[in-house]
């Protein structure tokens, strides 16, 4: 359970995020709807702890952010475009982000990798991939963990038919695993198939 | 306790991994560099008190001022300058590398991540002395001997003394990349850096690793205590203050900083 209590962040004066409140559930896909520059990615980054409150807390599973602990313990994320080592595969790239925890094995990297439709035996160097090849390696990053938080910034840029046929896959599993989806999408069409809730966010308040 | 520990180091080996894996083809650079700076350096009469050829040449290398008296003219210590700079160029966009976004958030505070940045940080430093020192030695292969087993105090501080320096300067580099884009953290360093070749100051720590000014060359210039004491408190210091600042800055984006 993701708490987010009267959460303020102001950057150079300006209110990027005005007092939001909300209670994210696990088992549940939450669609961040908005305009570009409303706040979604910068709520995203607020629930990762890669920004701090100005005012305001988030509690995740009992821990408040930023106390005992400075980011979740287990979150999946994508933000904006995902960047990698470009002198490095796609699988030696996750294996570099796999050994810091290691939670995932080999055998998850694959998945992670087929899952998005990327081969896991590539030998193309990062810098070779197009830009859906760079996004579907973000989405792996994300989900080789299988972790119980997962923030997904537009996943769906740059993808074909069959990316965003995965992606969908992708959510389905996570949801029924339990975790908690945090995603934001441009198309809203998608954005209202692929939630289970969607999350209006307007000059970085939540509209009803 | 072990177990924690061993997080750590996996941890740090594997923000290592991803920081060389971006600066591996510069630190590979200094060789031709340092080559070409050595050809250059050939005519400077080495001191007395370096007795092999090894650390005779770090001597060229790492001399700085030519100034034995402030009275005499300034020249400017190209050799010293470059590879300085050079050294700042590689550190460049720490602490916010690729990939920064989706390791900082597999650690569990950003203290510790900092602390991983850190010894990071230090052996992509060693590794740049390394690939110099090794250039050197490759160049005088005849003291290779003398390299590994004849070293006295004076020729390990030839060789060590630039190397505390510059893990110094390369940790205010990255105390200030915390909040200060990448090119402006390097343009202060290297300010620094060119302005302590002609003014003697101690403020302007940089100077410390200019051999020509410790007793190495001048028994009345900077005693070899002093100069590794001063940059190992700062990298001290930078350590201390990074994990302070750490907790307070903003993460908002990979290369945004760039």
């Amino acid at each position: 359970m993701i708490e987010i209590i009267n959460y303020t962040k102001i950057i150079r004066g300006a209110s990027v995020l005005k007092n939001i409140n909300l209670k994210l559930s696990r088992g549940m896909i939450y669609g961040l709807s908005g305009k570009n520059g409303s706040g979604k990615t910068m709520l995203m980054r607020a629930i990762c702890g890669l920004i701090r409150p100005t005012e305001g807390k988030i509690i995740i599973d009992g821990e408040t952010l930023g106390e005992k602990i400075s980011f979740p313990k287990s979150v999946g994320i994508l933000i904006e475009n995902p960047d990698f080592l470009d002198s490095e595969t796609a699988f030696s790239n996750l294996k570099l982000l796999a050994s810091i925890k290691q939670i995932a094995t080999d055998g998850d990297i694959k998945d992670s990798l087929s899952a998005v439709g990327l081969d896991p035996g590539d030998k193309r160097k990062y810098r070779k991939f197009s830009l859906g090849m760079k996004q579907k390696l973000g989405i792996a990053a994300a989900i080789m963990e299988k972790p119980e938080i997962l923030i997904l910034d537009e996943p769906l840029n740059a993808l074909d038919q069959d990316g965003v046929e995965r992606v969908r896959q992708i959510l389905k599993y996570f949801k029924e695993r339990g975790s908690t989806v945090i995603l934001a999408c441009h198309d809203r069409e998608e954005l209202e198939l692929l939630s289970d809730e969607i999350i209006k966010i307007e000059s970085g308040a939540i509209v009803p | 306790m072990l177990k924690r520990n061993n997080g750590f180091f996996r941890k740090t080996f594997a923000i290592f991994m991803s920081d060389l894996s971006q600066r591996s083809v510069y630190i590979f650079l200094l060789i031709p560099l340092t080559l070409l700076l050595l050809y250059k350096e050939k005519g400077t009469v080495p001191p007395a008190v370096l007795s092999d050829g090894i650390s005779q040449d770090f001597f060229r290398l790492f001399m700085g001022d030519y100034r034995i008296i402030p009275e005499m003219s300034y020249q400017p210590p190209f050799a010293w300058i470059l590879l300085n700079a050079y050294i700042a160029f590689i550190v460049g966009g720490f602490p916010f590398g690729s990939m920064e976004t989706a390791i900082i958030t597999k650690f569990r505070s950003r203290v510790s991540w900092w602390i991983s940045k850190c010894f990071s940080l230090l052996f992509i430093i060693a590794l740049s002395h390394a690939a110099i020192f090794c250039t050197v030695v490759l160049t005088d292969i005849s003291e290779l001997k003398a390299a590994f087993f004849g070293f006295d105090k004076n020729s390990l501080a030839a060789i060590l003394l630039p190397f505390a320096v510059s893990t110094a300067c390369s940790f205010v580099q990255s105390l200030m990349n915390l909040y200060l884009k990448p090119v402006f953290g390097y343009v202060l360093v290297v300010s620094m850096q060119i302005a302590s070749t002609f003014i003697h100051s101690p403020i302007l720590f940089a100077g410390y690793s200019q051999l020509n000014r410790t007793v190495l060359s001048n028994p009345s210039g900077i005693t070899l205590r002093l100069g590794f004491t001063v940059p190992a408190i700062i990298t001290l210091l930078c350590m201390a203050l990074g994990a302070f600042m750490s907790c307070c800055i903003e993460i908002l984006g990979d290369r945004s900083r760039k």
